[in-house]
């Protein structure tokens, strides 16, 4: 149990996809301008990234590892989650027509985000060795702190459209120089979780 | 007329992917057959460099049944001068342990001497933190190890990443006791 | 166009990571040591020029309702065979990408690239096109490893620097230090270019910036009509 917090709390704060990681950096920065918008993303985020885990793990271990077939992975992976955005739109735009209406225009934007099929080959990493417990953790886990960094992002971006700062600094480099400060406070994170676990 | 739209819009699609999904994995199958054994080799060559380092005088590493070891000893191996020599100038361990990169996140190579204490340590992987964690892999942190027997006295923890140190100590806590395991076998 | 600017114009006019703003999350995440800069855009140019080539050949067969799966197994493979040719052959490389090698398939610049110009034009200009952006994407990526590195390790490509080897900046290898010099760098070049930036911009050179857009645009327009 233990562990599995652990795994959770250190994938969400202290290595965290977005602000650590790099991963997912472009609908970090293209979606992340309204609070509704950073938070439907999020949302479609996480439910993509645990299913495509609870898909890929067993693939990975089942049918690839078992048959020697590990080089297939990237393939296999990316049109796994490629087909799951497909067949998960069909199915929430027929059977929950008000979830569609909030997630539904996301859906597209996941399948080349590279946090989803990141935490797909992380989760099976041979040097990790997770069970599909602490794989399926940590896919949260990642997908909850997508969630806090978009959500924090989206407040900090609120302000900086206000600001004047000087014209080649107007847009995108203010938004990362937002980001970067938003990634230097969850340093203080690790210190957080060092306590609790350490 | 509307049996060729079907054909257009359902049956092509499907084939052409279909086509190029067994294209693209027979040609994987084909580049896995050249480089797997390249792979296997360089991957054996870079463990053989590794011990050598660790123990330089030894020239011969025999791998040891790891079973009934720590469990997050992976390997073992005793050193010798040559393959048929008696004399064992050592042991190396291959440990993986938990830190934030999930388990398996640092893992190290641990020389332990004959008398039970750390001959040298490597680092094989290191998937903490930046700047934060990964600071175990520095020599500062490294050296303190040699010599040191399972007491770990006088150990320091880096500041500000007690948890990456933590899987670090422990993996060298590990092969201690893994040492300690195969020495009791030894001596019965 | 010339054959000559449509491979010039990937390294300075259009360059993916500067002005088209690609390919972001490699750019920052390998961005620490200049040997891996290199090492990352050369196995990102390999795998572009290879799949420029290949869905320009194939762009008459590929049909429009599967081409994004189809890109996207191309895409794949490629890498894989990239991957294991680095595994085999150049181990340290290998393992410094880590997980940004296999996720050079969901690299915009690669699927953005496919979609916007291999798609639609012959082999050898795809070709060409590829080696420029390709090449473009090598040198951005040198230029702001060789920034973090210099100051942030007190090295370049591995050597020691004098002075600047006991005083380095370590923050500069961490994330932030990339967000910053990556901003700056952004900045630099609107600056050269006299380009000013609104919030909007960036995007439009992705592959999926109709649907990123469009995601940001329906839900502004709904909050503002419920409000």
């Amino acid at each position: 149990m233990k562990t599995l917090v652990f795994i959770i709390l250190s994938a969400a704060l202290v290595n965290n996809y977005v602000l650590r990681q790099f991963l997912g950096i472009c609908s970090f920065l293209g979606v992340s301008r309204e609070l509704k918008s950073a938070s439907g993303m999020s949302y479609a985020v996480i439910v993509v990234m645990l299913i495509a885990t609870a898909v890929t793990y067993p693939i990975q271990k089942y049918l690839l590892d078992a048959n020697n077939l590990g080089f297939l992975q990237t393939v296999v992976f990316i049109l796994v989650i490629a087909a799951l955005v497909q067949l998960l739109e069909i199915a929430i735009k027929k059977y929950m027509p008000p979830l569609y209406r909030a997630l539904g225009v996301y859906l597209p934007l996941i399948t080349t985000n590279c946090a989803v099929l990141g935490v797909t080959i992380a989760n099976v990493a041979p040097d990790r060795a997770y069970t599909f417990a602490e794989a399926m953790m940590n896919a949260f886990g990642s997908g909850l702190g997508y969630l806090l960094a978009m959500v924090i992002f989206s407040g900090v971006r609120g302000h900086t459209e206000d600001a004047n700062p000087p014209k080649s600094f107007r847009g995108l480099p203010l938004t990362l120089i937002s980001a970067a400060i938003l990634s230097l406070s969850f340093f203080g994170f690790s210190g957080v979780v060092e306590n609790l676990f350490g | 007329m509307k049996n060729s739209s079907v054909k257009k819009d359902f049956i092509m699609p499907i084939v052409v992917l279909s086509v190029i999904c067994l294209i693209v994995s027979g040609a994987l199958a084909v580049t896995n057959r050249f480089t797997a054994p390249t792979i296997a080799d360089a991957a054996r060559l870079r463990a053989d460099s590794a011990m050598h380092e660790l123990i330089p005088d030894a020239s011969a590493f025999t791998e040891l049944d790891a079973t009934g070891l720590p469990t997050n000893v992976i390997e073992a191996y005793a050193a010798k001068e040559s393959d048929d020599a008696k004399h064992v100038d050592g042991y190396i361990f291959t440990v993986s342990a938990t830190g934030y990169g999930g388990s398996g996140s640092v893992k190290i190579m641990v020389a332990v001497n004959t008398d039970g204490r750390v001959k040298a340590t490597k680092t094989l992987a290191n998937g903490e933190t930046k700047g934060m964690g990964s600071r175990v892999s520095e020599p500062d942190y490294e050296s303190q190890f040699v010599g040191m027997d399972d007491t770990l006295t006088g150990y320091n923890a880096v500041s500000g990443a007690t948890i990456s140190s933590k899987a670090y100590s422990g993996a060298v806590a590990d092969a201690l006791a893994a040492y300690k395991i195969l020495n009791q076998g030894a001596a019965q | 166009m010339s054959r000559i600017s449509i491979l010039t114009k990937g390294i300075i006019r259009e360059n993916p990571v500067l002005v088209l703003l690609l390919g972001t999350c490699p750019t920052l995440a390998v961005s620490t040591q200049a040997v891996n800069a290199v090492g990352m855009g050369i196995a990102a140019t390999v795998v572009l020029l290879l799949t420029n080539i290949a869905i320009s050949l194939l762009r008459k067969i590929i049909p429009d309702k599967v081409r994004i799966p189809c890109y996207i197994v191309l895409v794949a493979g490629i890498v894989t065979v990239v991957q294991m040719l680095l595994e085999a052959y150049q181990y340290s490389l290998f393992q410094a990408l880590g997980i940004f090698l296999p996720l050079i398939v969901v690299n915009c610049i690669i699927l953005g690239r496919a979609e916007m110009y291999a798609s639609k034009n012959g082999v050898l200009d795809s070709a060409l096109d590829a080696i420029g952006m390709g090449i473009g994407f090598t040198l951005a990526l040198i230029v702001m490893a060789s920034i973090r590195e210099i100051f942030g390790s007190g090295t370049w490509f591995g050597v020691k620097l004098p002075v600047l080897d006991t005083h380095n900046i370590s923050i500069m290898t961490m994330a932030p230090g990339g967000f910053v010099i990556f901003a700056c760098m952004i900045a630099l070049v609107n600056k050269l270019k006299n380009r000013e930036m609104s919030d909007d911009d960036g995007c439009a050179g992705c592959a999926m910036a109709d649907s990123c857009t469009s995601a940001s645009k329906k839900i502004s327009g709904e909050g503002s009509a419920k409000a």
